[in-house]
């Protein structure tokens, strides 16, 4: 990873495998060698469905598939392997369709043994679009290459037969910055910490019967028509899984943070995200600026659109994002799931669990801060100061004896911060 | 096929009984109203100050569309009559002539519009004494009488004829037309059309002349060309259920709690049909009559701007639509520039959430686009269908020709 | 499934047009003003359009039936608000609680649930939630538990919070270029703010909530079969404006017979005045809002006026003919009505007559353009006056209700999504309303 810039997603450790950067006389291009492969999946209740998905290396699928980052200022190349039964493609919707695009491919719908490539035959009405740019038949690999990439979060995905072929799993985020702490040209584009979020949804019955070949013309699912989707996700988790509990992942938010959340929908219908307790500006879609910010809670995340919003926290306390359309179920249990997730904003100093043994008289205190480990002294009025932990990126003390469980700790940072919570404590 | 007992049975008493017997009775109800424009000015600015009153007659009926993969609907809806049909012989040639969808009426801004509405009935249906209207959706400032509400207006009764006045001063842009009587019935069963106002500023050969090439025309009256086009194409998202549909032709209730278009159509079609240049529709069930006659294919050369007209008339589904590859700006949303005062509202991107009654103006620059064939498709993709097949609905497709021109 | 007994229904609204105030004060907003709300969950009935009984789950305020939606809560801004919680719902609702996109809440009490605190059903927890309504504008609140079944149920209301500045004033609206001057001011209903901002001016405010609703939800939970409940398999068939369906929208607020849907939706205004149309969707699906007559101005989406700083105004303001209000989203427009450009005289006036109230001038003493055809070739609208002028009389045959006495224009706003202009399969019906234009001479209720 070339940007210094903190980026979050599930994929991260995967993506250093597959990132070559080509430098060139000037012009280079982020390297990615993609494998579309068929794997599993197993949702938070238990229910494990098969899904295509794309691999960076030899590791399983991955639903969304890896992020990839492209540096600033430069192209993408894209090596895909095709180790699917059926044809693929790659595609980048809100980008110019890649540079050696050899055209689409249309076949004579239903039979699709005869293929046109590059234009449809003069006169023929009648054949159909397979792919929208060139394919990579099953066992193949192929090239996609963009020599220039615009700024912004974008969705890739497969352009052969979408339809079936993208919620099957086919699809992940591509992103590409202005600089490493600015998103787009623009300077009110400044940020701090980035998240991707990408939506997407899944109705197992239509993965069951597309990974068994009982999808298509002539077949007991001949098209989408009946796509119920009952699971919904956000970087291909539901809630109550614990990663939604903290999106945010290894990243700390501190209350005033320029915080980027892309979000991106790769389902097939429009999602509500919608902030509780926090405004967010949206300032761009599709990698486009808009020429206003728009101030909003509530946001329309179209089928196959990216949005970027700003969320500058104000105070401590955990901001949660929501559907407004309601998609909160995981299979309609009735237990809270689906498109929950949870962004969890501490202060500069933040005491975030408090703990008091009476066996052993001990008093356990940990805390974060927003400088940089190491600049600032932390100490427990009263009790001595805490140590930080590299491994944790937390600040931990455990005094005792201490013969009596206070009702409150205070904790002040020698760069001027304090906070004081109860004993015991633990932030939600 | 139920219908075709009754089609049997209705063409009879069309021509021998009921037919002859309203025209003989109600010749005057077939009055098209068009005066002459001899007032002497120049209301569009064309320079011509004769031609500034548009004088349309239109039927509203019955009549069966088909679908991409084969499947004859049942469909109402409008088409015009040709002149050459005399007043009296408006009910007995104009049945079953319903078009999917309805004529385009294009106007230049100035231009009145004369649109006489005669309801030729549904023959396929003679159980139903519906009456049909012409809601000019969206027009700025409408008056009831001629908003084709059926709760506020007079709606026209089979074998009369309703005359529309539309002024268009200040009105230009993107609109369509539907039947508003049993409004979800109607307009699901496809009494759909579309509408749209050149600006008066087409009229400006200086600004036209700012496009390189010169410009065709303006989406708007933007003041500085910014809204030019080379190339237009108004295109209609709209959807059938097919149950719906069987249901009506067999005079069984309708399922309107169960709605659900499985046919979703650009200009009355299903992709690969959206492509097809030809004549559609000339089903025997449908007499071998044209019913689909316009097509959603867009042919531009590199450099060119495409501005395309796009509205979404579904009774059951909202759209969010892209065009891959090409880079797309909203210039104009319902109607209306997207601008406010020295502010421009306009902005790119690649994805457009159309709702039932909402229009958009899309610009697409191909500067710099290389020659190929490009895709105009929604986002929803499992919507990407007719009816049983799988890769049709809402798709088109857009060629962009090299700048010397498109050949043939 | 054809024609309908929606004008029966009506009548009683409408047959009152000449009459004064009585009848009129119905076509506002209607809500609880104050900074502390108690409210209570509670099960209860509705009517639907086509005269079905549905059990709902509903907020109550304090000892009150509950009501579908929810009170319309008015709020001041810069007030600090108390909103309190119980549960009365059955034990197999589960807990309660609410959430109030849009603002900064600090909630305590009850139980911690994934959105908020949450109060079960006991009757007895007290969850109190409070905020500071710092910005004005338009609002929703819901239930923060398992909203994908409770929402449906009916946990769902409205917040409308006025702005601090600018004080209203008794001023009419003000005259647009090319049209005749205003009435006497006393005619006027007077100017408000919908923001702290001129540009958000008004004479009259509406307010419409859009929900949809699976019957098939409500009778499982009836038939204490719960647990069946599959909320991925929605499929709505019943739409709502207000709580009510078409007819009932336009029937008065608050009539008896509706117990616990105490909120019509009719809209009325006279040619020239600003109306402000506050709109809102709760619920599964966008619904796109038509507005026949006119094109509206979005001047705020979300409580957050459309604006490109401080001071400008809602200088990013846009016209739209049809407003799409995604589920949680509030958006606020102005609709304004003169009959300007049409090319004819709306009033029917003769070209000496004296200019009518904002008339435009350019139209005026202008032909009709047409001949209308004989009465025995169309059929009458039950809210066409016999007339095409504003303001206009004329015959109808005997069979026709008779219901716009004043010679108003009647535009209906509505889903253009046109199958939710359904009752559970029955046309007309669910999110259809009216505006009424009625000439001056006719009085509407100041606000």
């Amino acid at each position: 990873m070339r940007s210094n810039k903190v980026s979050i997603l599930l994929e991260q450790a995967c993506l250093a495998l597959g990132l070559i950067v080509v430098l060139g006389g000037g012009a280079s291009a982020a390297e990615f060698s993609l494998k579309a492969k068929a794997g599993s999946m197993t949702l938070p209740d238990g229910e494990t469905v098969p899904i295509w998905g794309f691999a960076l290396g030899e590791g399983p699928p991955t639903v969304p598939g890896p992020r990839l980052t492209v540096p600033p200022g430069e192209g993408l190349t894209v090596h895909l392997t095709n180790l699917l039964p059926v044809p693929i493609s790659f595609v980048i919707p809100g980008q110019k369709l890649p540079d050696n695009n050899a055209g689409p491919v249309w076949t004579d719908w239903p039979n699709d043994t005869v293929t046109w490539s590059g234009s449809r035959p003069e006169g023929n009405y009648s054949a159909r679009v397979r792919s929208f740019t060139h394919e990579v038949p099953p066992g193949e690999t192929r090239t996609y290459t963009w020599s220039t990439f615009e700024e912004g979060a974008f969705i890739y995905q497969t352009g052969t037969n979408p339809a079936a072929q993208v919620q099957m799993g086919l699809y992940g985020a591509v992103t590409k910055n202005f600089s490493a702490s600015q998103a787009y040209g623009h300077p009110d584009t400044i940020f701090d910490k980035e998240l991707v979020l990408v939506y997407s949804a899944l109705d197992p019955k239509m993965n069951e019967a597309i990974a068994s070949r009982r999808y298509g013309p002539g077949t007991s699912t001949p098209n989408t028509r009946d796509y119920v989707p009952k699971y919904f996700l956000i970087n291909g988790k539901a809630w109550p899984d614990r990663y939604l509990a903290k999106v945010s992942g290894t990243t700390e938010i501190f209350v005033g943070d320029k915080v980027l959340i892309r979000l991106l929908n790769a389902g097939y219908h429009t999602f509500v995200p919608v902030f509780l307790n926090a405004y967010v500006t949206a300032r761009a879609e599709d990698g486009q600026l808009y020429p206003f910010p728009r101030k909003q809670y509530a946001l329309e995340l179209a089928a196959g659109r990216s949005l970027d919003v700003w969320l500058v926290p104000s105070k401590s306390e955990t901001i949660t994002i929501y559907d407004g359309r309601l998609n909160l179920t995981n299979a309609g249990k009735p237990t809270p799931g689906g498109l929950y997730a949870k962004i969890p904003v501490i202060g500069p100093l933040t005491i975030y669990k408090t703990r008091y043994s009476q066996a052993t008289k001990t008093l356990k205190v940990f805390a974060r801060t927003k400088e940089s480990p190491g600049t600032v002294v932390l100490t427990a009025v009263g009790f001595g100061d805490l140590a930080y932990r590299p491994s944790k990126r937390d600040y931990y003390g455990a005094f005792s004896p201490v013969p009596m469980k206070p009702d409150s700790v205070t904790v002040v940072s020698s760069a001027g911060a304090s906070d004081t919570k109860p004993v015991p404590f633990t932030l939600r | 096929m139920r219908w075709k007992r009754f089609l049997s049975i209705v063409a009879l008493v069309s021509a021998v009984g009921l037919g002859i017997g309203v025209c003989s009775m109600a010749q005057s109800n077939f009055m098209v109203q068009c005066p002459a424009d001899n007032d002497g000015i120049d209301a569009d600015g064309d320079g011509d100050p004769t031609n500034d009153i548009v004088c349309k007659h239109l039927t509203a009926g019955d009549g069966f569309a088909t679908m991409a993969d084969g499947t004859v609907m049942y469909t109402f809806g409008f088409s015009e009559v040709p002149e050459d049909v005399p007043p009296g012989q408006v009910f007995a040639l104009r049945q079953v002539k319903a078009e999917l969808p309805g004529p385009t009426i294009v106007l230049r801004e100035g231009q009145e519009l004369y649109l006489n509405l005669t309801n030729v009935g549904m023959i396929n249906r003679p159980d139903l004494f519906d009456t049909h209207s012409v809601h000019w959706h969206g027009i700025p400032n409408s008056g009831s009488i001629f908003d084709g509400l059926p709760e506020s207006a007079p709606t026209v009764k089979i074998g009369a004829t309703f005359p529309y006045y539309y002024a268009t001063l200040g009105k230009e842009g993107t609109y369509f037309y539907h039947c508003h009587v049993e409004v979800t019935e109607h307009m699901q069963m496809g009494m759909i059309g579309q509408i749209y106002v050149l600006p008066r500023q087409d009229q400006d050969m200086v600004l036209r002349s700012s496009g390189n090439p010169p410009y065709a025309g303006f989406a708007y009256n933007d003041g500085d060309g910014s809204t030019g086009y080379h190339v237009s194409k108004a295109i209609q998202l709209a959807g059938f259920d097919s149950r719906f549909h069987a249901q009506h032709i067999a005079i069984q209730n309708l399922p309107f709690a169960q709605l659900k278009d499985d046919y979703h159509l650009m200009n009355g079609r299903g992709y690969p049909d959206t492509i097809n240049p030809n004549l559609l529709g000339a089903s025997p069930e449908n007499n071998g009559h044209f019913s689909q006659r316009m097509d959603a294919r867009i042919q531009a050369r590199q450099g060119e701007r495409v501005l395309l007209r796009v509205h979404n008339i579904s009774t059951t589904h909202l759209f969010t639509v892209r065009v891959l590859g090409i880079p797309m700006k909203v210039v104009g949303i319902d109607g209306k520039l997207l601008r406010n005062g020295s502010k421009d509202l306009f902005y790119e991107t690649s994805s457009l959430t159309i709702g039932g009654g909402q229009a958009a103006d899309l610009l697409l620059d191909t500067t710099g686009v290389p020659p190929g064939t490009y895709f105009f498709y929604t986002t929803n993709l499992s919507e990407l269908i007719n009816g049983q097949e799988e890769r049709g609905g809402i798709m088109t497709e857009i060629v962009v020709c090299p700048a010397s021109g498109c050949g043939t | 499934m054809r024609k309908s007994r929606w004008f029966g229904l009506a009548l009683g609204a409408w047959a009152m047009l000449e009459m004064t105030t009585a009848a009129w004060t119905q076509a506002k907003i209607i809500g609880v003003e104050g900074t502390s709300f108690d409210l209570v969950a509670r099960q209860d009935r509705i009517t639907l359009g086509d005269g079905d009984s549905m059990l709902m789950w509903g907020f109550a305020l304090g000892e009150g039936r509950m009501q579908y939606p929810g009170p319309t809560l008015i709020l001041r801004q810069g007030d600090t608000v108390t909103v309190t919680l119980r549960n009365s719902l059955p034990r197999e609702a589960g807990n309660v609680s609410i959430v109030f996109p849009g603002h900064e809440v600090t909630a305590s009490g009850g139980v911690e649930g994934v959105l908020t605190r949450e109060a079960p059903p006991d009757n007895t927890t007290v969850v109190t939630y409070t905020f500071t309504a710092t910005r004005p504008g338009t609002y929703v609140y819901h239930s923060g538990t398992r909203p994908d079944l409770q929402v449906e149920m009916g946990l769902v209301g409205v917040i409308v919070v006025r702005p601090a500045n600018p004080t209203p004033t008794p001023d009419c609206s003000p005259v647009p270029q090319g049209h005749n001057e205003a009435p006497p001011r006393s005619l006027c209903a007077g100017t408000k703010f919908a923001y702290d901002h001129p540009d958000t001016a008004y004479d009259r405010e509406f307010l419409i909530l859009m929900t949809d609703m699976d019957p098939r939800v409500h009778r499982l939970v009836e038939f204490g079969r719960i647990r069946e409940i599959d909320t991925t398999n929605f499929f709505q068939t019943v739409w709502f404006a207000n709580g009510r369906n078409f007819p009932d929208t336009i029937a008065n607020a608050q009539v008896p017979w509706l117990p616990t849907q105490p909120y019509n939706a009719l809209f009325l205004m006279h040619p020239g005045e600003r109306l402000l149309v506050r709109m809102a969707t709760l619920g599964r699906d966008p619904h796109p809002l038509h507005f026949h007559g006119n094109h509206v101005r979005v001047i705020a989406k979300d409580g957050v006026l459309l604006s490109s700083g401080l001071g400008a105004g809602s200088d990013l303001s846009y016209e739209r003919y049809t407003v799409a209000v995604n589920p949680c989203e509030t958006v606020d427009a102005i609709y304004t009505w003169t009959g300007a450009l049409m090319g004819w005289d709306i009033y029917g006036h003769a070209p000496g007559d004296p200019l009518a109230p904002y008339e435009f001038i350019g139209d005026h003493g202008a032909n009709f353009p047409v001949i209308l055809p004989s009465r025995d070739d169309v059929k009458f609208g039950q809210l066409y006056s016999g007339s095409p002028f504003l303001g206009g009389e004329g015959f109808l045959p005997p069979e026709h209700a008779g219901l716009n006495v004043g010679g108003g224009f009647f535009y209906m706003w509505h889903s253009h999504t046109e199958k939710e202009l359904t009752n559970n399969n029955v046309f007309p019906g669910g999110l259809i309303t009216f505006l009424g234009v009625v000439p001056w001479n006719v009085p509407l209720e100041s606000e």
